[in-house]
């Protein structure tokens, strides 16, 4: 397909940059996995993982954006844990622990806009 | 003020045998006068009590233009028509139409499929986890790594 992604890459077109409204997000399938994608005020785009891991329900895309500090985050819409969109690590747990078998923190996805298209790469996820 | 200290109002008559025209207008001048002259926090059972005149006061104002100081006789009340909205956030900015929010922004046509139902008594409820191994086939829903 293309030609500049390592051949093991799977790059995913999730929709048009200027579909994104700043400071919200969207889900997006990326194979079987469900992916959260926000645009942020300053332009940026980030990609974590839609399952929020304090409720099992796959929500992050319709949490909240902020920041702490110079760290954008999100918050989860249903116990209000706040998330680096940037790393994933949760920074406020609200004094509950995942569900069992969920690690606290969020998976981030490499995420680029090219042409005019967000993309995701799930081979670069952690 | 505290809840305890709430008491029963007895309903009293304001007006009867009115057309429809004088009963808009009198709840129009009957909130504008209630907003205008009771206290903050200010019940309309207490204030109409306390009212100076009593409800006889009252009923001038609203049903007979007594007052000067009265509200005017045409509505000021804020017509629900005007569409209200926050600042910040946009509405949804996407036309209305067949789909107004997908649950995935790449595939619009698929539905969320972590979401899983179950039939009770002929509605629809969220499934419990033990359910939930039935019909998707995986408790926690992990995600794929």
């Amino acid at each position: 397909m293309t030609t500049l992604a390592p051949a093991s890459a799977v790059r995913t077109p999730v929709c048009a940059y200027d579909d994104l409204t700043p400071d919200l997000g969207v889900a997006a399938l990326v194979g079987d996995v469900q992916v959260a994608v926000f645009r942020l005020d300053d332009g940026s785009v980030h990609a974590v993982q839609n399952l929020d891991p304090f409720s099992e329900a796959h929500v992050m895309s319709r949490g909240i954006t902020g920041s702490r500090g110079d760290v954008p985050t999100i918050a989860s819409p249903i116990y209000k844990q706040v998330f680096s969109l940037v790393t994933g690590e949760c920074l406020v747990t609200m004094d509950k622990t995942p569900r069992p078998g969920h690690a606290a923190d969020l998976a981030v996805y490499p995420v680029t806009v090219d042409n005019g298209q967000v993309i995701i790469d799930l081979v670069g996820s952690e | 003020m505290a809840t305890a200290a709430l008491r029963r109002f007895t309903p009293r008559l304001l007006v009867e045998d009115a057309d429809e025209d004088t009963v808009i207008r009198a709840i129009d001048r009957y909130l504008m006068l209630y907003i205008r002259t009771a206290d903050r926090l200010q019940r309309t059972a207490p204030w109409q009590a306390e009212y100076e005149g009593g409800l006889e006061a009252i009923r001038e104002v609203v049903l007979e233009d007594s007052s000067a100081s009265a509200p005017t006789s045409t509505p000021t009340w804020p017509t629900t028509s005007t569409p209200t909205r926050t600042s910040g956030r946009p509405c949804s900015t996407t036309p209305s139409g067949s789909s107004s929010s997908p649950a995935f922004v790449n595939a619009p046509e698929t539905a969320d499929p972590s979401l899983a139902y179950v039939e009770e008594r002929g509605q629809r409820r969220p499934a419990t986890p033990a359910e939930r191994v039935a019909l998707v086939g995986s408790a926690s829903l992990e995600e794929i790594r």
